[in-house]
């Protein structure tokens, strides 16, 4: 129940220590976070695009308009003399922007008293982008530098890699970044449209976490964004595009250096289903911890350096991931095996209470931690909220804790199949340094 | 909101060169922890690589319990315990919830006091190690640096990295025993720092030294003495290249050693020329030839290394794709010669100024950034009040002070440049 209210907008709901409200004349989520003892504000916007949205021949563009927005508009450009990144960091803001497949999220750390300043800026590039031509060039270098900086890694190859190969219709198949020649050939008028269809403010959700005066904030967002009209946004909905994978998908990748690795990858469901909360918990069982599964037979045994185990949590379907790093690229085969007979115990045996409770128990404390400072609090509310609802995030303790035995081996069973399998592997190939 | 002055709300328990600090935040159950204590190896003969596989072998069990029942019983409250090298020290950092803090002191204190030593747990410890190196191996970051820090340090400096076969071969003839007679030399009390953050209002900062440091001897060390390469004039000289195949995106270094210690009156102008030059987006170097030449991704200027025992070195990074490489560096050494000779305008460094400022003021906003705050002060000698005072301290350097430092010590034609990658 929420207990504040502020002119101009809508209080809708209030849980777990963060109330939300809608933005009346346009639309625009706020959620207010009062959280840490120190007067340091994360100031975050979501706007719900990402490389989900983008078509082919248009890979890359989100990514290339992130970029693109801190170059500026009329009032805060270099032709203004007050860049974006020079005016908040010349209050000692952290400052920066991510973009991944649903989302792009631009935030400032800063102390509270300049959290003024954030919310104008924001409110500015929402609509005021000025995606000058020849900027865009110079851009496109910097970030042709990016994705060969990228291409430098084997791990994120090989993670690309078996994305593309699970998914060959839905956009997850493409990565974030784009394709080469996409980048290469994007042009302004490109970026323009792109802008014009999802920074509108009925398709973002401010987020303000930390020490701050609510009524002074909320004042001042309604004060900046509040003029800014709503608009229509297209609705991707790629229910039913993605045909059904009938039957095991490998790739292989082969550059010099690097570790030999292996992927083993099975398609889940959306980050809003029933079951993600046991698949993220079996992840922790598999996967976290000397204690873990996976470290006892992998890393304990000497036969890989590092493993992984993890559920992607998306607005689509996505991808339940075990990774296994060996120093000998024969151990592949053998880690493949061992991949398979833990998943065939997940669907015969139940897990043990021990596992269970233990998986729950460093929810917990990870769920305080995560209060400590407004960062990790932003973090964690973003990528809810990418994924459709900032609540997945204040509910996923409560239902990680009611998660049983039999789910976990009901989820194993359902989702662990051959068919719906990719399995990638990278291999260091022989040239010499 | 907490009070401005930090430190009046510290509580301390010191004991000649350790002490023990207890800082109590208004956040629900979290305990940030961290500390050190100091050891002393013998860089000359690679003894840091000894140290690095200590500390591998702390979370690897003790002698009363295997590295599983401990790893159970941390996680069964999900809380960690994790140790690091520093050179000339040793870390260790916690995290937990304060109901399972008195857990978490008795097992630092096991793992410190009494380490299993396990010959199967060293020698898959070895294989990670090894492993590690053969990732570097293809790592242009990593190659670069290590290049240069053997241009600029001499032998027997922390940071001078031991090259690649070197570090395969003093690893393989490591044994278990050369392990535990290092432990036995150096982990101890002597400089020994604990600090703990967060919901600890019943914790006394003594109960806490005294759990973590119970059954530890006393050690002390000599005097060493750590050092720089001589300079050389480098300009026009040819540059240093590692090919590394398959990546097309070359990690470029530029730099040079400094003759100067964390306490020179000197260190806090240079840090705020060279932050002006590199230090964010703001800079200069970002602005010119990220955002103005579209040239590279990142690029970034930077004291590195520079510790009160041992001097450092100021380095920019840049990373270029093959097709800009020449042009890259080209323009990078053009624009820092600029930056050295002409006078730093008042404006920016007052922006460097409060953009300094703003981020201490953030990094004190967890426990976590406290604790390595109030440690990191401890560590090299400055005042438990230096956590209220460096902003002022910041605040006080003069444009003059900075432009003597940049004038004493940023020397274009020292400037050695390392390049890793495809060409």
């Amino acid at each position: 129940m929420i207990v504040a209210e502020y002119p101009g907008f809508n209080a809708l709901e209030s849980e777990g220590g963060i109330d939300s409200y809608r933005l009346e004349s346009n639309g625009l989520e706020v959620l207010l976070a009062p959280s840490g003892a120190a007067p340091v504000s994360t100031f975050m916007i979501t706007y719900k695009v990402g490389s989900r949205d983008e078509t082919l021949g248009e890979t890359g563009a989100t990514h290339f308009l992130e970029h693109m927005m801190f170059k500026g508009t009329k009032k805060y450009s270099k032709k203004s003399g007050m860049t974006i990144f020079n005016v908040l960091q010349a209050k000692g803001a952290r400052v920066n922007a991510t973009t991944w497949n649903d989302r792009t999220n631009y935030y400032e750390m800063l102390p509270s008293e300049h959290l003024e300043l954030a919310v104008d800026i924001e409110a500015d590039r929402m609509r005021g982008l000025l995606l000058d031509p020849v900027e865009v060039n110079s851009e496109r270098t910097v970030i042709l530098n990016e994705f060969d900086r990228g291409e430098n890694e084997p791990m994120r190859k090989l993670y690309h890699s078996v994305w593309s190969a699970a998914f060959v219709a839905h956009p997850y198949h493409h990565p974030t970044i784009g394709w080469r020649k996409d980048i290469e050939e994007v042009t302004p008028e490109g970026l323009r449209s792109f802008y014009d269809r999802y920074y509108w403010p009925n398709n973002a959700t401010i987020s303000v976490i930390g020490g701050f005066d609510a009524k002074m904030v909320m004042a001042q967002i309604r004060k900046a964004f509040g003029p800014i009209p709503r608009t229509e946004i297209p609705i991707k909905d790629f229910d039913g595009l993605e045909p059904e994978q009938r039957g095991k998908r490998t790739i292989s990748i082969r550059m010099t250096g690097g570790m030999p690795t292996i992927l083993v990858a099975y398609k889940i469901p959306e980050a809003q289903h029933q079951d993600i909360p046991a698949l993220q918990v079996l992840s922790m069982i598999l996967s976290t911890g000397k204690s873990s599964r996976l470290a006892q037979l992998l890393v304990d045994s000497g036969l890989c350096t590092t493993q992984s185990a993890s559920a992607s949590s998306f607005r689509d379907p996505g991808l339940f991931s075990l990774v296994a790093m060996s120093a000998k690229e024969e151990s592949l085969i053998e880690v493949e095996k061992i991949f398979e007979t833990v998943v065939t115990e997940l669907k015969e045996q139940l897990v043990t209470q021990e596992e269970l409770i233990r998986a729950v128990k460093k929810l917990q404390a990870q769920t305080l931690y995560a209060r400590d400072g407004s960062f990790s609090l932003a973090s964690e509310l973003n990528e809810a909220i990418a994924a459709g609802d900032w609540k997945l995030y204040t509910r996923f303790l409560e239902m990680a804790e009611g998660v049983s035995a039999e789910q976990i081996r009901h989820v194993a069973k359902t989702y662990f199949v051959e068919d719906c399998m990719t399995v990638g592997t990278y291999t260091p190939s022989s040239k010499t340094v | 909101m907490q009070p401005t002055q930090l430190a009046e709300r510290i509580l301390v328990y010191a004991v000649d060169t350790d002490v023990s600090m207890v800082l109590p935040w208004d956040i629900d159950s979290v305990v940030s922890l961290r500390g050190s204590f100091r050891t002393q190896p013998d860089f000359a003969a690679g003894e840091e690589v000894i140290q690095d596989l200590l500390v591998g072998m702390l979370d690897k069990g003790t002698e009363k319990q295997s590295k599983l029942a401990i790893s159970a019983l941390l996680e069964d409250c999900g809380a960690s315990i994790q140790f690091s090298s520093s050179h000339l020290g040793v870390r260790f950092d916690a995290r937990c919830l304060k109901s399972d803090l008195p857990l978490v002191l008795r097992l630092l204190n096991e793992q410190l006091r009494t380490p299993a030593f396990s010959e199967r747990e060293f020698d898959l410890l070895k294989d990670r190690f090894l492993a590690n190196i053969q990732r570097m191996e293809f790592d242009t970051g990593s190659r670069a640096s290590d290049a240069l820090s053997r241009h600029i340090y001499a032998f027997n400096h922390p940071s001078r990295a031991i090259p690649l076969p070197d570090l395969i071969h003093k690893i393989e003839q490591t044994g278990v025993e050369d392990i535990r007679r290092y432990w036995q030399s150096m982990v101890g009390v002597n400089h020994f720092s604990v600090v703990t953050v967060g919901d600890v209002s019943r914790f006394h900062p003594r109960e806490i030294f005294s759990s973590i440091t119970e059954g530890l001897s006393a050690i002390r060390f000599s005097p060493a003495k750590y050092e720089l390469n001589p300079g050389h004039q480098y300009e026009n000289q040819e540059i240093e290249h590692i090919e590394i195949a398959d990546r097309s995106n070359l990690d470029v270094l530029l730099g040079h050693g400094l003759p100067l210690l964390k306490r020179s009156p000197d260190f806090l102008p240079l840090y705020l020329s060279v932050f002006a030059l590199g230090g964010n987006f703001s800079s200069r170097l970002m602005s010119t030839i990220r955002d103005r030449d579209g040239l590279t991704y990142g690029i970034r200027s930077s004291l590195s290394g520079i510790h009160t025992k041992y001097p450092g070195a100021w380095i920019t990074n840049v990373t270029l794709s093959r097709e800009k490489l020449d042009a890259g560096i080209e323009k990078t050494k053009s624009e820092i010669r600029s930056f050295i000779e002409e006078t730093t305008p008042e404006p920016l460094i007052e922006t460097c100024k409060t953009t300094l400022i703003g981020s201490h003021q953030i990094q004190l906003s967890t426990t976590v950034g406290l604790a390595a705050t109030l440690l990191s002060n401890q560590e090299e000698g400055f005042p438990i009040e230096r956590i209220d005072t460096y902003s002022e301290e910041i605040r006080s350097v003069s444009l003059n002070e900075v432009d003597l430092a940049k004038e004493k010590y940023l020397m274009s034609d020292q400037i050695k440049i390392v390049t890793a990658g495809t060409l």
